[in-house]
């Protein structure tokens, strides 16, 4: 009689037979007589839907000029009575910045980006913070962060031809210095935002909460956690 | 198109929580209910594996497979293990964590006949923290990293239980009379 070998080949061919297995013997649905109280219920729902709204709002959009364009004019056909446009050069970044109404979209426009992606990241985070996501794509990263009841937010790409679009509407936004390049630190009801540019790349962080937040001093730790974001050479 | 595109995106998973919860809040409450024995514990461990289930959901595709079930099945029974085991420190009890024999939900349903490969059935019989990440990394394709995200333990220890799973699945297989390879 042969001897078996315990090898990763042998597990990929049984285990998923023994996982039918355990699964069959579970009765279904429909035959597990139990009903839940409308209490827990009513809270898996609220759970729900608490988790859809970072999923959302932790989305920064970026497009192509062309995208953009059918954007804008959908959002002229909608708010033109109301929008009003200012368009101005902001030195350091090097894009250009339309404030409308609703919103402020960043023109990047380097054509000519040919730096090398450096892997940046923050090497600060806020107590109680732990890593719940990330994405890592050719010229763009997006960790996001969570203490089970804040999200942050870390959004760093090659800064390109394309468009970043903000939803600024009634916010307070205030200059800030990122170990000395100028950005933007935009506060607006459960989200605080830090937005520069430096040497090629855009970086964003981002913190909000849902009903209650456990970070004092949002500011201060947003700027503590922009000014500890170091290359990972790893 | 981009921008429509994933507002799509957001939609579906909004529906996709909604129907994983729907589809398999029974088969959650009655693992759960197995192992911890109480109503209220077992609600907690339902909204924990959802918890869990909602930051992988990317990890589910097909809401109605069997691929989807054992992995929902694997996040309840570990997280409901967990759960019993904070409630034996609460009481003060004494914690065997080796004691494994606990947490065999299928141990008493096993049938030999019915189960007809030896592997299989040596598989089956290893403790549930070899069993769970035997089955997330060899029929879920999951990696070590992402084991150790949903089981909240760390990568090195996911390799850890691989290794000491492998040589108690040689053990059991022994004791079965399976000639095993040293």
């Amino acid at each position: 009689m042969s001897k078996i070998e315990i090898t990763d080949e042998l597990l990929y061919k049984h285990c998923p037979n023994v996982e039918k297995y355990i699964v069959d013997k579970i009765p279904k649905e429909e035959d597990i007589d139990y009903v839940y109280p409308k209490k827990f219920d009513r809270k898996i729902k609220k759970l729900i839907k608490e988790e859809e709204r970072p999923v959302f709002s932790n989305k920064i959009y970026r497009y192509t000029r062309k995208v953009a364009m059918v954007f804008i004019l959908i959002t002229i056909g909608l708010f033109t009575l109301t929008m009003s446009v200012e368009s101005l050069r902001i030195e350091f970044f090097n894009i250009i910045k339309e404030i409308h109404k609703e919103f402020t979209i960043y023109k990047f426009d380097d054509k000519s980006n040919d730096l090398e992606f450096k892997n940046m990241e923050p090497e600060y985070l806020p107590k109680g913070f732990k890593e719940t996501d990330r994405r890592i794509m050719d010229d763009d990263i997006l960790f996001m962060y969570s203490n089970g009841t804040d999200f942050l937010t870390y959004h760093y790409f090659k800064v390109d031809n394309s468009n970043l679009y903000l939803d600024t509407e009634d916010t307070k936004t205030t200059k800030v210095l990122i170990n000395g390049v100028e950005g933007e630190y935009i506060e607006k009801e459960k989200y605080y935002t830090i937005i520069w540019e430096d040497a090629g790349y855009c970086y964003i962080v981002r913190l909000e909460y849902l009903d209650k937040s456990y970070v004092d001093n949002k500011y201060e730790e947003l700027i503590k956690i922009a000014k500890n974001i170091k290359e990972n050479k790893k | 198109m981009i921008l429509f595109l994933s507002l799509i995106d957001d939609e579906y998973e909004k529906i996709k929580f909604k129907d994983i919860y729907n589809t398999y809040k029974k088969m959650m409450f009655y693992i759960a209910q197995k192992i911890l024995k109480d109503e209220h514990d077992a609600h907690d461990a339902v909204q924990e594996s959802f918890f869990k289930i909602i930051r992988n959901i990317d990890k589910i595709n097909d809401i109605n497979s069997l691929k989807t079930k054992g992995f929902i099945c694997i996040i309840v029974k570990n997280t409901s293990i967990d759960i019993y085991r904070k409630l034996k420190r609460k009481n003060e009890r004494e914690v065997l964590y080796e004691d494994e024999s606990l947490f065999e939900t299928e141990s008493y349903e096993y049938d030999e006949i019915e189960m007809a490969n030896e592997i299989e059935m040596g598989i089956l019989k290893l403790p549930e923290k070899y069993k769970s990440v035997f089955l997330l990394k060899y029929s879920q394709g999951l990696s070590n990293k992402e084991i150790g995200n949903l089981l909240d333990i760390k990568e090195s220890t996911v390799r850890i239980r691989i290794l000491r799973g492998k040589e108690k699945l040689k053990e059991i297989l022994e004791q079965m009379g399976v000639a095993v390879n040293e």
